[in-house]
């Protein structure tokens, strides 16, 4: 009996409410995933209007549009909206609707926790945006809030510390969430090394999550108690010790930007394979090269705070941890080139964000690994190469990953076909533009521009233009990523079950699209395939 | 092998073993987070 025609006796089950109540009291994991990609669409916007702000104000020198102060709470909203309201949410949206699909399971394991941990993230955005209609405006020290700075920020100051709390706790109660689903919820024969690589590195996320977010939540706390009940945890003047924070800021810092970017791994594990119809080159040694990954990235977090000081040993010690991580990182690359090596590969819309993202994230990769090397750092660090490097692993990287997984599992979504001419100028639009926007950010960061400034040196001027004008074009062509979107969930060609020809996998046995509850029968042992991506 | 349906009594021994494994987590993360503020007083 197919999967479809088995879901079908089970109908029954289907009743949910309609309207609003729907969404607001849903504990269905694909409602939930909408849910969650639907906010993450509307921060990307949120703060894509904020990047559009700052590269208007750079396209030539002196001040044009707006003052210091409002450019700095700027470049500090636009990461904390990209990072925790845009990237981290769209993974969870991901998660949410695969998960569950890809190990067998009809739901996520506790969905009232789910329907929680989607509803705290609107309220803490409404918080922290709306700061930037308050006496002082919204937070302008840098989205790391390193103090003393950050004390110096307004009426926005409270706001912004009880958003990053409610948002870690959105981010703990999703990781904890789906941990409990994939090692309590497996379907019979879905052994942990029959995985999909998605599965296993948003394990691998859930665990650095867990361990990380509380990190951050305890220095953000001590920020509020330094602030209002008189505690000097990072006030010299008191006892205290300022680079304390960075320290602790940055134990939480580089495990999350492997928390953007772990899924971004599984993603293109699982589209490279489909495409190039071989399986993926190397699963076991995906796994535990992704398991390498996380745990190096505990052990390396001094590296961003290299010219603060420190003793030679620990120079060191984080510059040769850092640049270690290569190897895994390398593991990866290779193992998805070779998967393409002699294959029959064809070049559909997620296809190409998935190479694009390959080619792309590498060279963000060199950049890091440039960064890493302490006595390097010093000429590099806090100028526009950092801003280059680390937007070429988020943009080119994190959000590629996303634009490739949209449109891979879009048609299984909605049971549509998306615009495929379509896709593939946004493909390319966005992938000339990108590079016009953040390449010759690497020019203006080995001349020595400093970021997170409103005006700039003469010199700087042509590189600057040229990368405005790349932001505009790359802002505005994500506007078609949306029409693509909305006329693929309004109609378009039937999907099939499978979509994809070379797709491997639980997914791609439901219906497209799939019943509102996935596996109440729990799917065939033998259909479940290992290694394959 | 054909496809057989999960019984009720296996369901709930997941969904015990699932809150098992949340509280634990929990737990885990209330303490890093009480440790990194406490340590530091």
């Amino acid at each position: 009996m197919s999967e479809a025609a088995t879901h079908h006796e089970h109908d029954h089950h289907d009743h949910h409410p309609s309207g609003i109540s729907r969404w607001l009291t849903t504990t269905n994991h694909k409602d939930i995933g909408t849910m969650y990609l639907i906010f993450s669409l509307i921060m990307f916007f949120i703060g894509g209007t904020m990047a559009m702000v700052i590269r208007a104000e750079l396209f030539q020198p002196g001040l044009q549009f707006v003052d210091p102060q409002f450019f700095n709470s700027m470049t500090t909203m636009h990461a904390l909206v990209m990072i925790f309201g845009a990237v981290m949410p769209a993974w969870t949206g991901f998660a949410n609707w695969m998960i569950p699909m890809m190990i067998g399971a009809p739901d996520m394991a506790l969905p009232r926790l789910n329907n929680w941990s989607f509803w705290i993230l609107p309220f803490a955005f409404t918080l922290l945006l709306s700061t930037v209609f308050m006496p002082g405006g919204g937070p302008a020290g840098g989205w790391t809030m390193y103090p003393p700075l950050v004390l110096q920020t307004g009426a926005a100051f409270p706001f912004l510390i009880f958003a990053v709390h409610f948002m870690g706790a959105s981010s703990i109660a999703g990781a904890i969430n789906i941990i409990a689903t994939v090692f309590n919820m497996r379907a019979p024969g879905m052994t942990l090394m029959k995985l999909p690589l998605f599965v296993w590195t948003w394990i691998i996320t859930a665990f650095l999550l867990i361990a990380s977010i509380p990190v951050l939540a305890g220095a953000v706390t001590m920020l509020l108690t330094d602030k209002f009940f008189g505690t000097a945890f990072f006030s010299a003047a008191g006892g205290g010790d300022p680079v304390m924070f960075q320290h602790i800021f940055w134990f939480f810092g580089h495990p999350e930007v492997y928390i953007l970017i772990l899924p971004a791994f599984g993603i293109v594990s699982a589209i490279i394979p489909t495409f190039a119809r071989k399986p993926l080159f190397g699963y076991a040694s995906m796994v535990y090269a992704s398991a390498a990954i996380a745990f190096l990235s505990f052990i390396v977090w001094a590296h961003h705070m290299f010219t603060v000081g420190m003793p030679l040993a620990g120079e060191l010690f984080f510059m040769y941890t850092t640049v270690l991580i290569a190897v895994p990182t390398g593991v990866k690359v290779f193992n998805w080139v070779a998967t393409m090596w002699q294959s029959s590969m064809t070049f559909e819309t997620p296809m190409l964000f998935a190479i694009a993202f390959l080619v792309l994230f590498t060279i963000g990769g060199f950049s890091g690994l440039m960064l890493g090397v302490t006595p390097v750092d010093f000429q590099y660090h806090d100028t526009y190469f950092v801003v280059a490097h680390f937007h070429y692993v988020l943009v080119t990287g994190a959000v590629y990953a996303l634009m490739a997984g949209t449109y891979f599992w879009l048609p299984k979504w909605t049971g549509h076909m998306y615009d495929e001419g379509l896709g593939k100028l946004h493909f390319w639009l966005s992938t000339i533009s990108v590079n016009v926007l953040f390449f010759p950010q690497h020019f203006l960061g080995l001349a020595g521009m400093p970021r997170r400034i409103p005006d700039y040196s003469v010199q700087f001027a042509d590189f600057n233009m040229v990368s405005s004008i790349g932001g505009f074009v790359f802002g505005l062509s994500q506007l078609l990523f949306v029409v693509v979107v909305v006329k693929c969930v309004k109609g378009g060609a039937k999907a099939t079950d499978q979509v994809w020809e070379g797709a491997h996998g639980l997914e791609w046995t439901l219906s497209s699209p799939p019943p509102y509850h996935s596996f109440n029968t729990p799917p065939d042992p033998a259909t479940i395939e290992g290694g394959m991506r | 092998m054909g496809n057989h349906p999960i019984d009720d009594e296996t369901r709930a021994a997941q969904q015990r073993a699932a809150t098992r494994t949340a509280i634990a987590l929990a737990v885990i993360a209330f303490v890093i987070y009480a440790w990194v503020f406490v340590s530091k007083l």
